[in-house]
């Protein structure tokens, strides 16, 4: 049996940080399926999905904290039950402030849809130089979800947040 | 250097054929070699040489006449307005003969202060136009009835096609047809055509009162229509709303004055030409279009919104609003790629309102209805048929006389239209009622008709009630002493190229020079009708044609085509005349455009407006096109390539050596390449756009051909085109544009755009003859690299060309500094300020950087008080970072500094207000005071208040 476990990392970056990380794993068996990593403020933070035997699990997870530099935490997961019900895909631009992602994922979870992947960054917008606030997401959401309802909703957080939902449907086709 | 005594010159020197060159370029012999020895080059060709890569430089110079004197081609321009033929003309379809007040015209429309400043992106200087504006969107928000109003887009007909989109975006139904009122002005009809042709969507052209028998998505409406008539639209716009269709009202606000409102009738969308609160005809242009909505549709609003924000003190501040809808940052999700307005003649039509106010402007509209009624009673009497039944300005009447010396609008043989304007009088009524009844009509006559006038007014039952521009704004400056002030007022908020320079990367502000502008204002071509008898504007024409020559001598092409009327405008025409080429070449398949990743956002909105799909191209370390992913995405699409989009020099600033190329590769597979002229400034003499191997390209004549920016426009675009392009190139539906192109569908209201302002870029290009142009160029080019010579060492230049050079504009790159201090280009954008500059372009078209262009009219002194700013900046920066200062309370993160800061009670920060507001010893001398500090862009977002507040006490 094998067992998945999310493993995320932070630390001082410093170059070669990543290849300690990948040898410790496929030392103990382990195979790295997907992984997210991000430099923020001067610190290496990553999250990884790895598959390793039962057997070897442990082991793994001993010599991960070993890792000198890097702390690193790790969950078992509950692994591959099938996504159901729609895919869509979202993006929101809007001026940055206190409070944007904590009120877009409530939001999102009043219309029950399940965040897959989420990324957000700021950026100095073309001309101004305003603070803006970029989000994208994959989301997963019930097949009776109402997309403009939900898109209605997000804009009621900002006059100037633009939001653009693409359906699963939508990204199928070829307009992007 | 030691001047030869003039005894002892030839006369040819004496003669000063060539004064004008010393009076837009910056420089003399002597700072031209210290600023050549600066940048380590030995001679101006040598520094041109390393800039420009030889594959692409002419063999010969610019075939254009020498240079003239200001004063010699100012009769030549003179002699050719002599030639228009100016008689009154009451044709109408949008375009009415005005007043403007002389208070405003020459303290605004003539006045630098208001002509030569930017688009108010740096608010804290900008608040006085800022001000303006939101009197503007007042005065459209209560004559319209709507609750929302931008600040302006460019004419009635593209602000109709703006309306089409908008109301697909808003509209839930799944129709793809639009309707549209037969009896819409010709011009927007053929506007709109295009538009949604590219768009894909289906018209439907009706009259009005069957616009709810057919299923659509929305429905363009006018109010008066062509014809005249006014008719109460409240039952056809509730009856469309009940299908989900959107209603868009195309209207006049001087016959709002007096008529029920659109916002009254349930209109979502109302638009029109604000251009006869007295902004002249000029042949077409330019006016400012006006465009309202309800509250519901504001995400949805096309172009620039004012708002009201506070600043850092919590004082009332205005800022442009819901930025994040801009193509800067949606591109080729943009719904709209305007970005110029018509500030400057917004702000005209804003204080027309401000200066009559509401009893002021309800006579004026009242006499012209009067006058109106008059001449349909008299008409009447006469037994001449009057079609139009309930009118505002406008009738149609069936006659096929001719009135000396007026020209009516031939609507059939035997049918002629007639609009009455502002300066229609007695007289006027009275030769007209002459000329068609064959009875003269006397002063009694008059007196007679009046009293029936004023008894049955057609217009009953459709009349206001409600109060119009209440504000106190439109109730106290109707003195020609109040007016004066409050315009100087608000002009001394205004940070504009009268004070200093505006070193705007990709803006090219350049010297509006006086006698360029001058003309504009001549009678012979304000008061021309677009569509007056061509016989009458021989004058224009002979304009048009030379500035056609001249343009084609500068870019190589064989065409021009003068109609688009901002430079997104003239993208979307180049893009419409090859999809239209390769439609008519049976390659309308082609849907591909390529467009490099370094873009202004307006390239890919303009492309998504065309029907076509942006692939974005990578560009290398260097900025430059990545000519390997160039080739692969050409590989890629090769059979569906319609075109690549790609700005020379490039956004970045550099003269890439691989252009040949790149143009060579797309036309091999079968594409065309289309240019964004907006960097030719560094091309004129030097190389052109079809030597490079475009195909079609604009010219931003408010860049490199010194129109003025007006604050946010007008601006001209018009584009030059190979020869096989050419006949696809816009038409017009009244004014043919005549050559090979009949049948082509504009792309703006006017036959020649903003034609009145064309005889700015003649006079530039007049006085400074080929030889002058060329020598602008290099000058641009030097004055460019002697700021990255000068700023390098503090600010690292991101981006040169192979021999270390950059083109005619630089980006100082922040990031670092950013990174290690935590100051940012916005701080230092706003810190600039206190020295008394307008900022670079900030973060555009790389986040984090500034993109300085400082163009040749700025001579060494003036780029050296700017570079000694910056330089003081940065020593500023290593005081934060060297911990002197505290990282979030210190001169940059504050600024800028105001008088109520100078005048602080309280004044307890780490540094002096000696620092905060002269920080260097010239700035006292000629302080520009910004009057609020930095403004909160979010509370603005989350209270969005886009009309005039109350008054503050």
């Amino acid at each position: 049996m094998t067992t998945y476990l999310i493993l995320t990392a932070i630390g001082d970056d410093r170059p070669g940080l990543v290849g300690e990380l990948a040898a410790a794993i496929s030392a103990h068996g382990g195979n790295w399926l997907e992984s997210s990593m991000s430099h923020l403020a001067g610190k290496f933070a990553g999250i990884v999905k790895v598959a390793v035997a039962n057997g070897d699990a442990e082991a793994l997870k001993a010599a991960l904290g070993k890792l000198s530099g890097l702390k690193v935490s790790s969950e078992t997961s509950v692994a591959g039950e099938p996504a159901r019900g729609r895919r869509l895909r979202l993006s929101l631009v809007g001026h940055d402030r206190i409070g944007i992602v904590r009120e877009v994922s409530q939001v999102l979870a009043r219309h029950a849809v399940n965040v897959e992947e989420l990324t957000t960054r700021t950026s100095s917008a073309p001309m101004s130089a305003e603070l803006l606030f970029h989000a994208d997401a994959e989301l997963l959401a019930d097949a009776g979800l109402d997309a403009r309802s939900l898109a209605a909703d997000l804009e009621r957080i900002s006059d100037d947040l633009m939001v653009d939902i693409a359906l699963d449907e939508a990204l199928k086709s070829s307009k992007g | 250097m030691t001047a030869a005594m003039p005894v002892h010159l030839p006369l040819s020197a004496l003669e000063q054929q060539d004064e004008f060159l010393s009076r837009h370029i910056g420089h003399d012999g002597y700072d031209m070699a210290a600023m050549l020895a600066a940048v380590n080059a030995a001679s101006l060709d040598e520094l041109i040489g390393q800039t420009v890569p030889a594959a692409i430089r002419p063999a010969q110079p610019l075939p254009l006449s020498g240079p003239r004197r200001e004063h010699e081609a100012l009769a030549k321009l003179k002699a050719i307005a002599a030639k228009n033929v100016l008689k009154r003309s009451l044709i109408g379809l949008g375009y009415y003969d005005t007043l403007l007040p002389k208070v405003i015209l020459r303290n605004v429309l003539e006045n630098p202060g208001w002509y030569t400043a930017y688009t108010p992106y740096q608010a804290e200087i900008a608040q006085g136009r800022l001000e303006a504006l939101l009197n503007y969107q007042q005065m459209v928000i209560d004559l319209t009835g709507m609750e929302l109003a931008n600040a302006s887009l460019l004419d009635e007909a593209t602000a109709a096609a703006e309306a089409m989109t908008t109301a697909r975006r808003v509209s839930k139904s799944a129709s793809n047809k639009f309707f549209v009122d037969a009896d819409c002005f010709p011009q927007t009809i053929d506007v709109v055509r295009t538009r949604a042709g590219f768009f894909g969507y289906e018209l439907v052209i009706a009259p009005a009162a069957e616009a709810a028998q057919h299923e659509v998505f929305g429905a363009l409406l006018q109010y008066p229509n062509q014809r005249g008539d006014v008719a109460d639209l409240t039952g056809t716009i509730a009856a469309l709303k009940a299908k989900g269709a959107v209603s868009a009202v195309a209207t006049d606000l001087m016959a709002l004055v007096l008529l029920k409102s659109p916002g009254a009738m349930g209109a979502d969308i109302a638009l029109g030409s604000s251009q006869r609160f007295g902004v002249p005809m000029g042949f077409g242009g330019p006016h400012a279009a006006f465009f309202a909505c309800k509250d519901e549709h504001k995400r949805s609003v096309p172009g620039r919104i004012i708002g009201v924000s506070v600043d850092a003190r919590g004082k009332r501040a205005l800022r442009m609003a819901l930025q994040t809808r801009e193509q800067h940052i949606r591109r080729e999700k943009a719904n709209s790629n305007i970005c110029t307005s018509q500030v400057l003649l917004a702000n005209m039509a804003g204080m027309y309102a401000v200066y009559h106010g509401p009893q002021g402007l309800r006579t004026i509209a009242g006499r012209i209805h009067r006058l109106a009624g008059i001449l349909a009673e008299g008409l009447k009497q006469a037994g001449v048929k009057v079609l139009t039944q309930r009118f505002f300005d406008t009738l149609h009447v069936e006659t096929k006389a001719e009135v000396p010396g007026y020209n009516l609008r031939v609507v059939a043989a035997d049918v002629r239209g007639i609009s009455l304007d502002e300066k229609t009088t007695r007289e006027d009524v009275a030769a007209l009622l002459g000329a068609i009844t064959g009875k003269p009509c006397n002063d009694g006559d008059i007196a007679a008709l009046d009293a029936k006038a004023a008894a049955n007014s057609p217009l009953a039952g459709l009349t206001r009630a409600d109060a119009i521009l209440s504000h106190p704004v439109f109730n106290r400056y109707h003195t020609e002493h109040e007016m004066l002030r409050y315009l100087k007022k608000l002009q001394n908020r205004d940070l504009a190229m009268d004070h200093s320079m505006i070193s705007l990367g990709s803006c090219t502000m350049k010297l509006n020079a006086t006698s360029e502008m001058i003309p504009i204002t001549w009678p012979e071509f304000t008061d021309m009708h677009p569509f007056a008898p061509l016989d009458q504007a021989a004058g224009y024409l002979e304009l048009i044609g030379t500035l056609t020559e001249y343009l084609k001598a500068v870019t190589g092409f064989d065409a021009i085509c003068m109609q688009p009327n901002s430079g997104a405008q003239g993208e979307y025409a180049g893009l419409v005349s090859i999809r239209r080429y390769q439609a008519a070449n049976g390659q309308g398949h082609r849907n591909i455009c390529l467009i490099p990743k370094s873009a202004h956002g307006t390239n890919p909105a303009t492309a998504h407006m065309c029907g076509l799909q942006v692939v974005v191209v990578d560009c290398d370390d260097s900025g430059n096109v990545d000519v390997a992913d160039l080739k692969a995405k050409i590989a890629e699409h090769q059979d569906k390539l319609s075109c690549l989009m790609v700005t020379y020099p490039s956004t970045h600033g550099v003269f890439e050596e691989a252009i040949k190329d790149i143009c060579a590769a797309v036309h091999a597979a079968g594409g065309q390449v289309y240019m964004d002229g907006a960097n030719l400034n560094a091309q004129v003499g030097l190389t052109s756009p079809a030597a490079i191997g475009a195909d079609v390209s604009h010219m931003n004549l408010h860049k490199t051909f010194a129109i003025p920016h007006g604050g946010g426009g007008p601006g001209m675009g018009p584009i030059g085109l190979k020869a096989h392009l050419a006949p696809f190139a816009p038409n017009h539906a009244v004014q043919k544009v005549a050559g090979p192109n009949e049948g082509q569908g504009a792309v703006s209201a006017g036959p020649w755009g903003s034609a009145a302002i064309l005889p700015i870029s003649w006079m530039y290009i007049a006085m400074l003859g080929g030889e002058g142009l060329t020598l602008s160029t290099k000058t641009a080019i030097l004055n460019a690299n002697y700021v990255a010579a000068r700023l390098n060492e503090h600010y690292p230049v991101l981006y040169t060309g192979s021999h270390g050079r950059v083109a005619h504009e630089c980006i100082l790159d922040v990031r670092a500094i950013k990174a290690a201090t935590g100051i940012a280009e916005i701080d230092i954008a706003k810190r600039l300020m206190d020295y008394g500059f307008h900022a670079p372009t900030v973060s555009f078209p790389v986040a984090g950087t500034l993109m300085v262009e400082p163009t040749e009219s700025e001579s060494k002194a003036e780029l050296d008080r700017f570079c000694d700013a910056l330089i003081a900046i940065r020593e500023e920066i290593r005081k934060v970072e060297a911990g002197a200062w505290p990282k979030d309370d210190n001169p940059l993160k504050r600024a800028p500094h105001t008088q109520a800061d100078l005048a602080d009670p309280d004044w307890t920060r780490p540094y002096t207000r000696q620092e905060a507001c002269f920080p260097l010893p010239w700035v006292a001398e000629n302080k520009f005071w910004p009057s609020v500090n930095r403004i909160d862009d979010v509370y603005g977002d989350r209270n969005l208040f886009c009309s005039c507040p109350p008054i503050e006490g």
